[in-house]
């Protein structure tokens, strides 16, 4: 579905903040074949494609990627406007778009080349595993709200889809190596070409990070190192196009996990070490049907082990299907309509953490339609679509969507939409049974210790949000555009904790258990505002900026029965500004800057030890490109200069949190 | 670490930019460089190298007629600038209401006259006219050559029957670039 027509936009869209575009070639001098082969979406101009899309949108490009420095997917995502991403510790990322933000941020849905990396077991993604290699990604779209009528559960508030290149624009081979202070070592080889009309590339490479810091400096448990390998094969004939590509990962992942202790009589926090492993095998088929239709079968098979620092195994194992149909009917109608089955396997091998059950196998099925229609000259849309799903933990759920877009003049577009997405139950909502904290005996627990025990429900169900967005977007100039966005978001049947009653256990002390169940009663409000600019300041000189806003305010509803706990009430504001700069010095050096600031973080709810305030912080980062010549390219980046160390986020659950420290790497890259 | 100084930096560089952004709005200029249509009137001035029209061979420019309001009239007269096709000059011509159509070697159908393609092909019928259209649904109104973006690629369909019955020969070079002919048909 990435590939589907919102894809193609977004690519179109990409292209105007490539470089160099003030000087485009005469295409008069080009060949027939020249010309039938430039990719327009590498040129093409960005805000007329996007202006037609009724959404908060935004691309990072390749171009983005290679010179912002940053050096995983999960850092990458601070180039976009409205994305909030901190860094908890050396192998997990807190990435939250309009929600509470927190490692176990739910309500976004990440995509690699459509496969979603959404984990079913525990709701969220983990940052650290299965990602491509930054090279070899085209492009990452990053749509902020609702993206469930397309994309489905989960999308809720908002879709990561990384996009990998076409190996057919990947021929040759090409070698990269650097060594730095945090990113001790890393390295890459891709070779692709072709044999016939089949288009190939096939990649190894890895990398090993130094652990993050310590408060008072010292090396934290966290470092994580990485090796991947995968292929990925394109090819047409005739009306048909097809992509087959796989992948697989085997990560080792060191942590600090936080276990509360009867034996201690308090939480310890002990290092711990695992290996995560993945792997990947999508196919997609298309097919033009007459002048308008495409016809698209995709499939894929994803498995995921990440364990915890308290389970010896953590598996999921997804077999997804989906097919779909785009066409035109008459001028005005422009269809797309669908349906997919994904069987989900979930298995848990248990250790301090439980699960019941701890494996299962369910079917989750969808079907969806969808209408694009143009009106007056192609200057007012109105699309309208709903996606019913069956989810197994969930039931049947709606996700309608609806918005209308407006061009009164070229290259201005005004857009409102509503949606309601769903955020469906994981396993571990439902089945698990973990300690997470620890209170020693005093007077006020009746002389005994009490253990925290967070234990999953049968009956937890459906989140659900309506969200109201309205927006602007328009080129005022060639070398200048700006968005700005507002939204409105109304949470209901949010996860809340109910308390039960303590019960004594007299063994192997005698102490009191109390659990927290999973349930609904929470609800919640969020609103904000984004805006985002773009300036081509000289043919050299291009900078580009946003600023976010955003107010949460979380409560139980009257129909939570007493007891119940929901992390949050009022969040304070959050404000964010980002600023990039890119400057091509001469044909072969560039020098880029970027600078990203935050405002203080809400406390999060961490509900192994004390809320942490995450004080305000401002990142700069700064990369020196040289290329030597057209095989041979160096780069030299330092990041977080502005100090020592920085703590970004709190942890949550399980593990403890770090400090981001400075460092600096110089990376080489071959191409033949 | 400094992050009061650096706060105060960045809202004044935001704010710099805020100013710009009010300048830049005011100045204004709407100039289009799609590259889209720079690559389509590059193909149109390639027809003009690669099609042969009967009993005009000799000398006289080739004229490309535009009919109607669009994206294509401007990057066409900026690619053709100062360019031959077999040794005949080329020339642009926008065509009114009144004029009549046949009065040039290529056609090419604005956006705004979608709506009538069926009767300019009528009204053609026969004549050594290439009619060039932009977009999927003038194919069954009969045009003879018509823009698609295939695999986010600029190409074109030709109506070789059609171009045939009005006497034009088209090169083995351009039909090889052209979109296989079996999607037409559907």
């Amino acid at each position: 579905m990435h590939f589907g027509r919102l894809g193609v936009f977004i690519a179109l869209a990409a292209a105007s903040r490539a470089f160099g575009q003030t000087n485009l070639p005469d295409f008069g001098n080009l060949s027939l074949d020249q010309l039938a082969n430039i990719k327009v979406t590498s040129f093409t101009n960005k805000e007329q494609k996007l202006s037609q899309v009724a959404g908060a949108v935004y691309v990072i490009t390749k171009e983005q990627i290679a010179r912002s420095g940053l050096t995983s997917v999960p850092e990458l995502l601070r180039l976009a406007p409205g994305v909030d991403v901190a860094r908890v510790n050396g192998n997990q990322w807190s990435i939250s778009i309009r929600e509470t933000v927190g490692v176990y941020s739910n309500k976004l849905l990440v995509l690699i080349d459509g496969r979603s990396i959404y984990s079913p077991v525990f709701s969220g993604v983990y940052w650290e595993l299965g990602m491509p290699l930054l090279d070899d990604i085209e492009r990452i779209e990053v749509i902020r709200g609702p993206g469930a009528t397309i994309w489905g559960a989960n999308a809720v508030l908002g879709v990561v889809n990384i996009i990998t290149r076409n190996s057919g624009d990947t021929h040759g081979t090409t070698v990269t190596a650097g060594a730095g202070s945090s990113d001790r070592a890393f390295g890459s080889v891709t070779t692709g070409g072709s044999f016939g009309s089949t288009n190939y590339r096939g990649y190894f490479g890895g990398y090993d990070n130094e652990p993050l810091r310590t408060a008072s400096g010292a090396r934290a448990d966290d470092g994580l190192s990485n090796v991947q390998g995968g292929f990925r094969l394109d090819g047409s004939h005739k009306r048909d196009t097809w992509t087959i590509e796989g992948d697989l990962f085997r990560t080792e992942e060191n942590d600090t996990a936080e276990n509360p202790s009867l034996a201690a009589q308090s939480v310890v926090y002990s290092p711990s070490q695992f290996t995560s492993l993945a792997a990947n095998l999508t196919g997609e088929w298309r097919r033009r049907l007459g002048e308008t239709g495409e016809l698209r079968f995709s499939s894929y098979y994803d498995y995921a082990n990440r364990p915890e620092p308290q389970a010896a195994s953590v598996e999921a194992r997804t077999w997804d299907a989906a097919v779909q149909y785009d066409f035109k009917a008459g001028h005005i109608h422009n269809l797309s309509v669908g349906g997919g089955e994904r069987l989900i396997t979930d298995k848990v091998s248990l250790g301090e953490i439980t699960f019941f059950p701890d494996n299962l196998t369910y079917v989750n099925l969808n079907g969806f339609a969808q209408d694009e229609m143009h009106f007056v000259h192609d200057t007012l849309l109105f699309t309208a679509g709903a996606k019913l799903e069956r989810n197994h933990f969930g039931g049947w759920g709606p996700e309608p969507s609806a918005n209308l877009l407006w061009m009164p003049r070229k290259h201005h577009s005004l857009w409102i939409s509503a949606a309601r997405p769903l955020r469906t139950p994981s396993l571990f909502e439902i089945a698990v049974d973990a300690p997470f904290n620890f209170t020693p005996a005093s007077p006020a627990t009746g002389g005994l210790p009490v253990l925290g025990l967070f234990a999953g429900s049968p009956t937890f169900s459906t989140e659900s949000v309506k969200d109201f967005e309205a927006g602007y977007r328009a080129q005022l100039s060639k070398a200048f555009s700006a968005d700005v966005t507002g939204f409105y978001d109304q949470f209901s049947n949010i996860r809340s904790f109910v308390l039960g009653s303590p019960v004594f256990v007299p063994a192997p002390v005698p102490h009191l258990e109390l659990t927290a169940s999973t349930a609904n009663g929470g609800a919640a409000t969020g609103k904000g505002a984004e805006s985002s600019i773009a300036w081509q300041v000289l043919p050299d000189w291009k900078l580009e900026g946003s600023y976010t806003f955003m107010l949460i305010d979380t409560w139980l509803t009257g129909t939570a029965p007493p007891g119940s706990l929901n992390g949050g009430g009022k969040e304070p504001s959050r404000n964010k500004w980002r600023l990039q700069s890119y400057v091509n010095l001469s044909k072969s050096w560039t020098l880029d800057g970027f600078l990203y600031w935050t405002s203080a973080g809400s406390p999060v709810t961490n509900y192994g030890q004390a809320n942490v305030l995450i004080p305000a912080y401002t990142r700069f980062d700064i990369r020196l490109g040289y290329k030597v010549n057209r095989f041979f390219q160096l780069s030299l980046a330092g990041q977080n200069l502005l100090d020592a160390r920085h703590i970004e986020a709190s942890s949550e659950l399980l593990t403890a949190y770090s400090y981001v420290n400075r460092s600096v790497y110089l990376k080489s890259t071959w191409q033949f | 670490m400094g992050g009061t100084a650096w706060r105060a930096s960045t809202i004044a560089l935001a704010a710099v930019l805020a100013m710009s952004l009010a300048a830049a709005g005011g100045a204004g200029t709407m100039a289009s460089s799609d590259v889209e249509t720079r690559i389509k009137a590059a193909f149109i001035y390639n027809f003009a190298r690669f099609i042969e029209w009967p009993g005009r061979s000799g000398a006289g420019p080739v004229r490309i007629g535009i009919l109607g309001h669009g994206e294509l009239a401007s990057p066409l007269e900026e690619v053709i600038r100062g360019k031959t096709a077999n040794g005949r000059s080329i020339e642009v011509t926008h065509i009114g209401a009144a004029t009549d159509m046949d009065c040039c070697e290529i056609l090419v159908i604005e956006h705004s006259e979608s709506k009538h393609v069926a009767e300019i092909v009528q009204s053609l019928a026969g004549k050594p006219v290439l009619t060039v259209c932009d977009g999927g649904n003038c194919v069954r109104d009969g045009v003879m050559v018509v823009f698609q973006i295939v695999e986010e690629s600029v190409r074109f369909q030709i109506n070789q029957q059609a171009a045939e019955h009005a006497g034009l020969k088209i090169s083995s070079q351009l039909l090889k670039v052209a979109i296989p002919a079996e999607g037409r048909h559907q």
